[in-house]
């Protein structure tokens, strides 16, 4: 049960992957829920050390995934990420610097996808994953992952061109969603 | 990468980044490991014809007993049934006046000790009350010897969690006595929480915690039981038997997941005491995790050595 190491092991992977789940629970259910499902993750992690693979990240954010499946209801979930996205474009809009309007444009567009595009995208985009990794975090096949992604991003650039146009609600999402 | 997802990469919002690493990591190696886990592909088809024993178990036993609360179908497939308002007022309120007539206790130590499952473990935690003691959890090996971990983090100040919130044994002394006050009291911390909970989930789990191992004096958690008496949502399961195959009367708190899965929260309750035995968790009819209280005590004495545990 006790192994000298597993402490020291155990820190170093928080050390390192702490920051990586935290963003994607941040980019899953906000910033006020993010803490709490970083530790229960982590708390899973540490009973089922053992079962932590060699390259943990995509296992790690399937964890933290399923721990919000089963934490929160869908509502509450959708309600925080709601305010969430909101912020993430107030706070592109206040910055100064060059390039602001793209990127508050882009959260905005990325904030009128569903749910399921938004994780596709932003497990490679935001989230550093590869598509193979990002398929194993939402368990389905690679080929499948590419299907959607390309998918996703083709109504991503929809609803981006829909907000250049001013018209928010050119191209609903419900419109393309499966 | 595609020119869109290199504007979405380049989009990533600050908010993503994570704070300092708060002090979580000793908080968290402070719970207790499971012996590594080994894959048991029959337990659910042996734990569903459990399932389907206890019905039968359940039945006979009301036929036995005149005076048993009616019996409500059992949750084989996930959905409780609703049940007479009466019963489950009868229920926890007989539960509630067990608790009246028991004096008020204090120490130095609050000690729990839990078999949790699954896997199972055993673990007996000694939390602190004042300011400065250590509080630490000693855990059962599979050899059946002790060993103690210090619980970073834990002080008299955060020793105790009423629904996730962390509190002093102060705070739960200090408890309204009377369940509409108890039931306030309770919701304003819900408030403070701040988080989407369903309310009357917050107020179950905290009632639950209440009667089950928190350390509050016998008449609030009488309180306790009176307010889960009015809760909506709550339903009677009749005689069960809890993980550890105690006899006891449940009551619980189910919701539908968003998987789809009906998630149930039962409550195990020994009618003959007015103890509460288990709080468990049960999914489509299937135990899937359960913390059945073994002992709960004050103790003015110090931390003992972990050999000197039975």
């Amino acid at each position: 049960m006790k192994h000298p190491d597993e402490g020291r092991w155990f820190t170093a992977l928080y050390g390192e992957y702490r920051p990586r789940v935290y963003a994607y629970a941040v980019s899953r259910v906000g910033r006020d829920l993010a803490d709490d499902v970083v530790a229960d993750t982590f708390l899973v992690v540490w009973r089922r050390l053992d079962a932590v693979p060699g390259v943990p990240l995509p296992w790690l954010l399937g964890v933290a995934r399923n721990v919000i499946r089963e934490r929160y209801r869908d509502e509450v979930r959708q309600v925080s990420l709601a305010a969430e996205m909101r912020a993430w474009v107030e706070e592109a809009q206040a910055d100064v610097a060059d390039g602001v309007t793209e990127k508050a444009a882009m959260l905005a567009a990325l904030a009128r996808l569903g749910d399921d595009d938004r994780e596709l995208l932003t497990l490679v985009a935001w989230h550093g994953l590869g598509a193979r990794e990002a398929a194993k975090v939402v368990g389905c096949s690679t080929a499948t992952y590419f299907v959607r992604l390309h998918r996703a991003r083709k109504r991503l650039e929809q609803a981006l061109a829909g907000s250049a146009r001013r018209t928010p609600l050119a191209q609903p999402t419900q419109e393309y969603s499966r | 990468m595609s020119k869109i997802m290199r504007s979405l990469a380049e989009a990533r919002p600050s908010r993503l980044t994570a704070g300092p690493t708060p002090d979580d990591v000793s908080a968290i190696m402070s719970y207790p490991r499971p012996p590594a886990r080994r894959r048991t592909p029959s337990r659910r088809l042996v734990l569903a014809g459990a399932g389907l024993a206890a019905v039968a178990a359940v039945t006979a036993a009301v036929a036995l007993r005149p005076d048993a609360p009616a019996p409500v179908p059992d949750t084989v497939a996930g959905q409780s049934a609703p049940s007479s308002a009466q019963a489950e007022t009868n229920l926890l309120l007989v539960a509630a006046q067990h608790n009246d007539a028991k004096p008020v206790e204090s120490g130095r130590y609050w000690v729990v000790r839990t078999e949790h499952g699954m896997p199972r473990t055993t673990d007996e935690q000694w939390l602190a009350t004042r300011a400065g003691d250590p509080s630490v959890a000693y855990i059962r090996g599979p050899s059946g010897g002790w060993a103690a971990r210090p619980m970073q983090g834990h002080t008299a100040d955060n020793n105790f969690l009423v629904a996730g919130l962390p509190r002093s044994a102060a705070a739960l002394a200090a408890l309204p006595t009377e369940p509409g006050a108890l039931k306030a009291r309770l919701l304003d911390w819900y408030a403070e929480k701040g988080s989407g909970e369903n309310r009357d989930e917050f107020l179950f789990y905290a009632g639950a915690g209440l009667v089950l191992d928190l350390p509050v004096p016998a008449p609030v958690r009488a309180a306790a039981y009176r307010m889960l008496a009015q809760l909506p949502g709550i339903a009677t399961l009749g005689p069960v038997t809890d993980a550890l195959g105690r006899n006891g009367v449940a009551v619980a708190y189910s919701r539908r997941g968003d998987s789809g899965a009906v998630g149930q929260q039962r409550l195990v309750i020994d009618p003959a005491t007015g103890a509460a035995l288990a709080l468990e968790s049960w999914t489509n009819g299937v135990r899937q995790s359960y913390g059945a209280v073994l002992a709960a005590r004050w103790s003015d004495g110090a931390l003992p050595d972990a050999a000197d545990l039975d």
